[in-house]
């Protein structure tokens, strides 16, 4: 078992991010295949027997959110999740970079299906690069005719248009980017109504991720069957993961869903660097909790796998630490993360990141207490279900299981009032 | 219906009520501070967590609709200990000084951490605090207090949309304020320290007086427009020092003329005593001599030659006292429009501010409701903010104007004939509007738009908009400058409008004056009849609180007494009579209208019958199909301008009132974005208008929604007697950089 290539099947190519080349490639193909030979509840259903899960992090399956928009005469919209914003995630960028038609082409599909005539992809401020290649391969695909007023001749008008973030984590989470989107303040919404009855401008919409929005076309051309033949009980078809840290080669791999942990950190990353031996693992993004190397041994990279060992899937943003990580100041910077990207709406998110912060800081000075540990510990019981959206649950994943697993660590540092890794 | 259980105990409520609301019904206190009854929930303060059966995660009681069946709890542990945490996270940074805070007693953090929080903190790290923040007369932000609810930005968001007040910045460093004015005050600021749950928004005028709990509470409404709000009055010491709106009544808000107002009741230049004309000064001499003195004088005139100039703000008994003394008498003439609108017809069939903000299409006509009925125009931006399509035809408007979905702003000599030629359904194109403006207007008319017509609009007009609106089955207000209409008109105290009462003053024809509490030279428009008929009056007797230039012309001065010194009842727009309770105890020689006229009037042998035993409010609605007179316009120059008394001095007793003056210290002269530029005049810029004689100074506002041509001007200035070279709220003028 090593790399599945279908996402990345191109992204090696010169040119991959031209029309020609993708057309080369069977491009947009699936496109007409879902506009002249299916009927959009038609896609759903195979978006739906696929098990596509949601790749933005949460993992809820995508054919049935494409379920809950109501049939209205309301205009519906979808919106492309680009924000990657989850620390250790890099793996959206090379598909926007490389691929964008593959992404285009998923988005016109997936907004046939649901009923939208118009989709907008909500991109990272940073991404300066990848917003100018989606703009580039929009025009080059209403030129073509492909998008547009007629998409392939089909007679459904698909409009696409690129909408850059400002910077912000927390717009990330999608009923904040349909703020962000609306122009408002980029402050998550209450839920119920959920986007996919009431989004932007009220309307039906459904936010999706980057990549499971990649992955539609495939469905589309070889079945929901065949994509759900792919990976374990639970966990199909296949997944990029964006690894990082102390390991000889960092980079996006994408695998079938239930490969063995271990072949993407040796095989594929080169394992730890240096010789050295691996301490934690952050498995799916900053938000998800830490393991330690015991955890993640005979690990796979599944979603109920991961579950099971008491942290997620997430992104897919495996961040790996050897022995000469010290997990106080990670603990500290994640935090810092978190108390700088809160939107501030609610109490217990925005007061107790600072405070987290705070007392992480004066450890970190050498002027901890012991008591910071049960304090900080204890965040949990006010935090935890307590906040408006995810983000304050997310601050406390690095920092209760950075705690509770290497508690040892944060005792010496206190004791001592320095740093003894 | 929905049938729910908490603690145990069972209620039924609505079915959209809410977790919160239910709990209220039961009697069970969950504590909430983001929550408020009159804006839209929010769920942010996250304090109102409660635990449902079968749901996994703590939910906000104020964000969660109640499900049939359901059965919540707020008594257990994890609620507890999630509320407990709350509280701690809140206090975190907070200041705790409470010792010095105005909001102490009356703070809902401080309440709720007495009944939930616990008794110590587990914070040993550094406090951020941050510097006050004074914006303007009227309100002080102090962050460091600020518990991040957003009340007030909600406030401001669903209300009053377009005022400068929001949230910036992120995290823990969210802070809330203005983007780019150093001052708010935005009429209905007072609501921001209301709605404020802790002391990190309080009032200037209250700051560091009195604590809270030492304020003995007193019902009263205010006085300053034909809403008549319901506001209690804290009382320490036979003095006022705050006033709270604490019922729903006519609506949830209130505007800055009722919450500031009260202070002319302690201002230390009011006078309290009755005083009689020395040469030119004005004397006490003892009430017993003051009293011979006006009856004697009295004696002189015959009925005809008396006349009464009545305020606005009148109550029911006042009304009736004065109809009794003149009927005592045979006196014939009283006015109170001094406005020198002629007011007839006013009236509505409109109940209440919630149809108001209910309807779906509104009409606003003329001006300035927004200066003249504040709440009104507020309830009109609440509707906004719910999706109703407004429509302003109007010269000016200054609140109105920046928050309407369509404005069609036009001279304000031509307001009546737009208005008319659009009831009339003929276009006319001396009216300013075009062709393509008027057909937009009369295809918004075909969505039967509750009509607010303001109080600039003249009889005609106000006619032809009734016979419309009951034809067609539309709902109208059409208000009228003075508060005082309804009780005024039921007891016919109104002859042929203030200019022709004026001219008979003038003309010798009358010769005794009674002027109750109005200073003609502020309120009337044609400032030069007012002088010339003053100066040849030949009696005067005024009542009032404060001495002004008015009282200059009186031969005998009669002291007030105002809001919660004495009991009266009032009647709104709508028809409704609020009552006014008698809290404070007078110091001196301070009367009503209605017991100086019952003294002057036994002291002149009849006795004057005080009880009202009935009171029917009258409304006149048609009365015939007059064309609108043509307004022609004195003065020369290329400006056309409109003469207005702005906000913050448009009340009643306006020398007493030193906070509301404050947020309108100078006179300003607003310009439309067109001269401005031409003229190369910008914000802040000081210009002289020529009135064809005397030219005042004046400060520039650039205000962009202004026609070309149109300048708005302050009037109502002390030492600054504009109105003195005009004769009509209209002039034409010139401006000199
Ligand atoms: C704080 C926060 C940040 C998030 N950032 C992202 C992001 O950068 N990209 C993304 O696709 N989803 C992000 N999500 C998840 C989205 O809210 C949403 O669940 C996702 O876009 C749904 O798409 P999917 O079902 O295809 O995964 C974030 C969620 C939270 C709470
Ligand atoms: S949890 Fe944090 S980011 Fe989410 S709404 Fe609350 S304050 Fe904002
Ligand atoms: S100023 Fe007051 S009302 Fe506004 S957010 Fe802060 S605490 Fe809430
Ligand atoms: S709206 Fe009218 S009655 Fe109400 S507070 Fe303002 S001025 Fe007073
Ligand atoms: S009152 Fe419910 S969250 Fe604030």
């Amino acid at each position: 078992m090593g790399e599945y290539r279908l996402l990345l099947a191109n992204v090696d190519k010169p040119g991959s991010h031209k029309l020609e080349v993708y057309r080369k490639a069977g491009g947009y193909e699936r496109l007409r295949k879902a506009l002249f030979e299916m009927k959009p509840d038609e896609v759903v259903e195979e978006v739906k027997k696929s098990g596509l899960r949601g790749r933005g992090g949460a993992g809820f399956p995508t054919g049935v959110k494409w379920g809950f928009v109501p049939k209205t005469d309301l205009p519906k919209y979808l919106i492309c999740n680009a924000d990657e914003g989850e620390p250790g995630t890099f793996k959206d960028r090379v598909i926007i970079e490389k691929d964008p038609h593959l992404l285009l082409e998923g988005i016109a599909i997936s907004a046939y299906a649901i009923g939208a005539h118009e989709a907008f992809i909500y991109i990272r401020g940073e991404y300066e690069y990848g917003a100018r290649i989606l703009e580039s391969a929009i025009r080059e695909a209403e030129e073509a005719g492909i998008l547009g007023d007629n998409a392939l001749g089909s007679g459904y008008r698909i409009k696409i248009v690129v909408h850059r973030g400002a910077g912000a984590y927390v717009c990330g989470e999608e009923t904040a980017l349909i703020n962000s989107l609306e122009g408002r303040r980029g402050h998550p919404r209450l839920r119920p109504p959920f986007p996919a009855s009431k989004g932007v401008y009220q309307c039906p919409t459904i936010v999706n991720n980057v990549e499971t929005l990649a992955s539609v076309p495939f469905i589309v051309e070889k079945g929901g069957d065949w994509y759900a033949s792919l990976g374990t009980e639970k966990s199909k078809g296949t997944k990029l993961f964006s690894i990082s840290g102390h390991i000889k080669r960092p980079g996006v791999y994408e695998l079938i869903l239930g490969t063995p942990f271990d072949v993407l950190l040796n095989e594929l990353a080169g394992g730890v660097r240096d010789g050295r031996k691996l301490k934690a693992v952050i498995p799916g993004g900053s938000s998800t909790p830490m393991l330690t190397a015991e955890e993640v041994e005979g690990m796979t990279l599944d979603y109920e796998n991961i579950q099971a060992r008491g942290s997620q899937l997430g992104s897919g943003a495996v961040i790996v630490m050897d022995d000469s990580t010290n997990i106080v100041k990670v603990v500290w910077r994640l935090a810092k993360f978190y108390a700088h990207e809160s939107c501030g709406q609610c109490t217990p998110c925005r007061e107790g990141t600072r405070w987290m912060v705070q007392i992480l800081d004066r450890i970190v000075r050498g002027e901890g207490r012991m008591e910071d540990l049960d304090v900080l510990l204890d965040f949990e019981s006010i935090m935890a279900g307590n906040c408006l959206c995810p983000l304050g649950d997310a601050a406390l994943g690095p920092l209760i299981s950075g705690i509770t697993k290497f508690r040892s660590e944060f005792e010496a540092q206190i004791k001592s009032g320095r740093c003894l890794v | 219906m929905a049938r729910i259980t908490i603690d145990g105990i069972a209620v039924e409520v609505r079915d959209d009520a809410t977790i919160l609301e239910a709990a209220r019904k039961a009697g069970i206190d969950i504590p909430y501070f983001c929550y408020h009854p009159y804006l839209k929930p929010a769920g942010l303060c996250r304090m109102c967590l409660v635990e449902v059966e079968g749901m996994p995660k703590l939910t906000p009681a104020c964000v969660t609709q109640v499900r049939d069946g359901m059965v919540v709890r707020t008594d257990t542990p994890r609620v507890k200990k999630a509320r407990e945490g709350i509280i701690e996270f809140q206090l975190l940074h907070h200041p705790l000084d409470c010792p010095y805070c105005d909001q102490a007693g009356e703070c809902m953090l401080q309440d709720i951490t007495y009944r939930y929080g616990r008794a110590t903190s587990r914070f040993v790290d550094e406090k951020e605090l941050f510097p006050t923040k004074f914006y303007g007369p009227f309100i002080v932000y102090e962050q460091s207090r600020c518990i991040l609810c957003k009340r007030c930005v909600r406030f401001t968001h669903e209300y009053m949309a377009g005022t400068d007040w929001n949230v910036y910045f992120r995290a823990a460093h969210s802070l809330i304020g203005t983007y780019e004015n150093k001052e708010i005050a935005d009429y209905f600021t007072c609501n921001l320290v209301e709605i404020c749950p802790v002391g990190a928004i309080t009032s200037r005028l209250y700051r560091y007086k009195v604590r809270y709990w030492t304020l003995e509470w007193a019902r009263g409404v205010c006085r300053e427009c034909g809403l008549f709000c319901s506001l209690d009055y804290g009382i320490r010491e036979n003095k006022a020092y705050r006033a709270k709106h604490n019922v729903n009544s006519p609506g949830p808000w209130i505007c800055d003329k009722g919450y500031f107002g009260f202070e002319c009741m302690n201002h230390p230049e009011r006078i309290k005593f009755a005083l009689e004309r020395r040469e030119n000064k004005l004397v006490n001499v003892g009430l017993e001599k003051v009293l011979n003195g006006i009856t004697q004088a009295l004696g002189r005139y015959k009925p005809e030659e008396v006349a009464f100039i009545l305020p606005s703000g009148l109550s029911v008994e006042d009304a009736a006292g004065i109809r009794n003394f003149m009927d005592n008498f045979g006196i014939k003439k009283a006015e109170y429009r001094v406005g020198m609108e002629d007011y007839l017809p006013f009236g509505s069939n409109v109940d209440s501010l919630e149809e108001i903000s209910e309807a779906r299409n509104i009409l606003v006509l003329s001006g300035d409701i927004s200066n003249s009925y504040p709440v009104i125009a507020l309830t009109i931006c609440e509707a906004i903010g719910k999706g109703a399509n407004v429509v302003l035809l109007t010269s000016w408007d200054y609140y109105l104007m920046k928050r309407v979905n369509n404005l069609f702003c036009i001279k304000p000599s031509c307001e009546d004939g737009a208005i008319y030629s659009l009831f009339s359904g003929k276009w006319d194109e001396f009216t300013g509007l075009s062709r393509e403006e008027y057909e937009r207007l009369e295809a918004f008319l075909q969505t039967k738009p509750m009509i607010v017509l303001g109080p600039r609009a003249q009889e005609a007009v106000r006619a032809l908009i009734v016979d419309y609106a009951i034809k067609n089955g539309l709902k109208y207000i059409i208000l009228d400058r003075s508060s005082s209409s309804y009780v005024a008109y039921t007891y016919g105290l109104f002859c042929k409008g203030i200019d022709s009462l004026l001219e008979e003053v003038k003309a010798g024809s009358v010769k005794a004056l009674f002027v109750l509490g109005v200073d003609l030279f502020r309120e009337v428009p044609n400032g030069k009849l007012v002088r010339d008929a003053l100066g040849s009056v030949d009696f005067m007797v005024y009542m009032g609180l404060f001495f002004n230039g008015t009282a200059r012309y009186a031969d005998y001065f009669l002291p007030l007494t105002e809001l919660v010194e004495e009991e009266a009842h009032f009647v709104n727009v709508f028809g409704k009579l609020t009552k006014s309770k008698k809290s404070l105890a007078r110091e001196y020689e301070e009367r009503s209208i209605r017991e100086w006229l019952k003294l002057i009037s036994e002291k002149m042998g009849k006795k004057l019958d005080l009880e009202v035993r009935e009171f029917k409010p009258k409304f006149v609605l048609v009365e015939g199909n007059k064309k609108p007179k043509d307004i022609v316009l004195s003065g020369s120059g290329d400006f056309e301008a409109l003469f207005e008394i702005p906000f913050y001095r448009n009340f009643r007793y306006m020398e007493g009132k030193s906070k509301l003056l404050e947020a309108s210290p100078e006179p300003v002269l607003n310009v439309s974005i067109y001269d401005a530029r031409s003229l190369g005049l910008s914000n802040g810029d000081y210009v002289s208008l020529d009135i064809g004689g005397p030219s005042f100074k004046y400060k520039i506002r650039v205000f962009d929604e202004l026609v070309k041509g149109v300048l708005v001007a302050d009037t109502g200035f002390e030492g600054f007697p504009v109105n003195e070279a005009l004769n009509n709220r209209i002039a034409k003028v010139k401006i000199k950089k």
